[in-house]
């Protein structure tokens, strides 16, 4: 009993091994995983590409931000106006 | 499919977004037919003018011990609570100076305040992962602590910004290095919705920064490491309405614009920039030039009540303010007497649009980190921290034990705030630039002086 005992303490320590390709799975999945995302991109930026061409030229939106500057007041600015 | 499969197909589509990209690039490049300055002038604008004393330090609020990380404004009242490296948040009233609370937090590595919509309560975040919620009206426990009165945990990563949504206590919106934002519902603890992540699209790398539309409070920005900045839905979680180009550097900070449709941005590429939500248009750059070729990063932007001007902290002391009309600097705050004496980490104005405060690291402490490679973020961080506290700022050493892994560590990392692109960085790496340690226990209230 005491032989086994110390046989049993004296072997290597047993130590969980993964699957055989397990490494080679999560690879795969994570390279699943950045494909969709990239492909989902693509579905993305064909649609702003479509839309951008229903935008105005930036011009109307700076006209837009200089008339609201201009119609709202301001305590940090009402006051240092030439 | 196989993994060869796989590698093709993945080569294939980097390539087609990267011909979609150049060509939405170039389509929006020829709708830019001028910029805001452009306009303004062609307009006959006059500039704003501000005197050295037109604007001036009426008070500074001491009391914390170690850096400001985060200030907010109180809407209805002239309280300010601020975060500090010290561990603490601590609520002023901003016209006397006095302190009213000074929560002492769980963990101390605390990274953004938030005040309620009420003033009622106040949140915080940090490299904890969780958004803390304190209620200042709750009794104090033995030690004379106030109690978090909800945690909201769920974050995989340090909460770098949170924001209530505005006109509800009941609401709040944080964004994270986990690469997410959350909606909370601080009544249940519960997230009501994850904006990014791995099986969405959104943003690549660490989010910075969140700023809710005040015209319209289901629609956010939030602003990365991955150089963009992005609009999004909060009933719509699954991927972002809008994603925003440009910058070429971290994207620290970002600010609605008063009229709710337009955005600011500030960056670690030394630029300020205005987008249009609605179309995604780069309105304006703001960049001064600077003689030593050192490009100071910009922390923290504010506008103004009519956005005509813009505050933006810059990591070497500068707070411009900025004419956003006609894009020129008015002002620099951190020239002016009674400034600080460091980075500008932190600034806000008051609701009535009638006074600024700023909160500031000392950059005195300048220090390169060692930070070896591929490690998970969140356990390793505080490790890091950690040593930081107990020895100062440690460099990891070959030899030294991955705290991950407890293995030997055979291969170092090496590089400063300044030589890294964030492109180049390990996760960790990304976010150890954003923690420099300094100490500089000032906030500061700037106001008008009324005539």
């Amino acid at each position: 009993m005491g032989d086994s005992s110390e046989s049993s303490f004296g072997a290597p320590p047993v130590s969980p091994r993964s699957p055989p390709g397990s490494l080679d799975f999560y690879g795969k999945r994570t390279q699943m995983v950045k494909v969709q995302a990239l492909e989902r991109e693509i579905g993305l930026l064909q649609d702003e590409l479509k839309s951008v061409d229903g935008f105005q030229p930036a011009s109307a939106y700076c006209k837009e931000v200089d008339d609201f500057v201009g119609a709202t007041q301001d305590p940090l600015v009402i006051m240092y106006m030439p | 499919m196989s993994v060869a499969e796989l590698k093709e197909r993945h080569a294939a589509a980097t390539e087609t977004v990267n011909n979609l990209r150049e060509r939405l690039r170039q389509r929006r490049q020829q709708l830019l037919d001028t910029d805001v300055a452009g306009y303004a002038r062609s307009q006959g604008r006059s500039p704003v003018t501000f005197g050295p004393t037109d604007l001036v330090c009426c008070r500074t609020l001491q009391g914390h011990t170690g850096k400001v990380y985060s200030l907010d404004w109180t809407p209805e009242r002239n309280r300010i609570v601020s975060a500090s490296q010290d561990g603490r948040l601590i609520v002023w009233n901003a016209l006397t100076s006095q302190k009213t609370h000074a929560i002492k937090l769980p963990c101390a590595w605390v990274m953004t305040c938030a005040f309620s919509p009420t003033g009622q309560s106040v949140a915080c975040g940090g490299l904890d992962s969780m958004c803390s919620i304190f209620n200042l009206n709750s009794p104090t426990d033995r030690d004379g602590n106030l109690p978090v009165s909800k945690p909201l945990s769920g974050h995989k990563g340090y909460v770098s910004c949170c924001q209530y949504v505005p006109d509800e206590d009941i609401h709040i919106i944080t964004s994270s290095g986990d690469q997410t934002c959350i909606l909370w519902d601080i009544t249940t603890g519960l997230r009501t919705s994850v904006f990014g992540g791995e099986f969405q699209s959104g943003h690549t790398a660490d989010v910075l920064s969140v700023s809710i539309n005040g015209q319209n409070s289901r629609m956010f920005v939030s602003g990365s490491c991955d150089g963009t900045a992005r609009l999004w839905d909060t009933r719509v979680a699954s991927r972002a309405v809008r994603t925003f180009h440009g910058h070429e550097g971290d994207v620290n900070t970002v600010k609605f614009f008063p009229d709710g449709n337009r955005f600011g941005t500030g960056s670690d590429d030394g630029t300020c920039r205005l987008f249009d939500i609605r179309t995604g248009h780069q309105l304006q750059v703001y960049y001064q030039q600077h003689g030593d070729g050192e490009v100071p990063h910009v922390t923290s932007i504010a506008f103004s009540t009519s956005g005509r001007l813009l505050f933006a902290g810059y990591t070497n002391g500068d707070c411009y303010v900025w004419d956003t009309l006609l894009a020129r600097v008015v002002l620099n705050l951190g020239s002016l007497q009674n400034s600080h004496e460091g980075r500008i980490s932190c600034l806000g104005l008051s609701a009535d649009g009638s006074a600024l405060c700023t909160g500031s690291w000392d950059t005195n402490l300048k220090r390169v980190l060692t930070l070896m490679g591929k490690v998970k973020i969140s356990e390793f961080l505080l490790n890091i921290v950690l040593d930081m506290a107990d020895l100062g700022i440690r460099r990891a050493q070959e030899g030294d034990l991955n705290p991950k892994t407890g293995k030997a560590i055979s291969h170092i990392h090496e590089s400063s705030q300044s030589q890294v692109h964030p492109s180049q960085c390990s996760p960790a790496l990304c976010y150890i630039r954003k923690i420099l340690l300094y100490f500089n226990p000032k906030v500061v209230v700037w106001e008008t002086i009324m005539l």
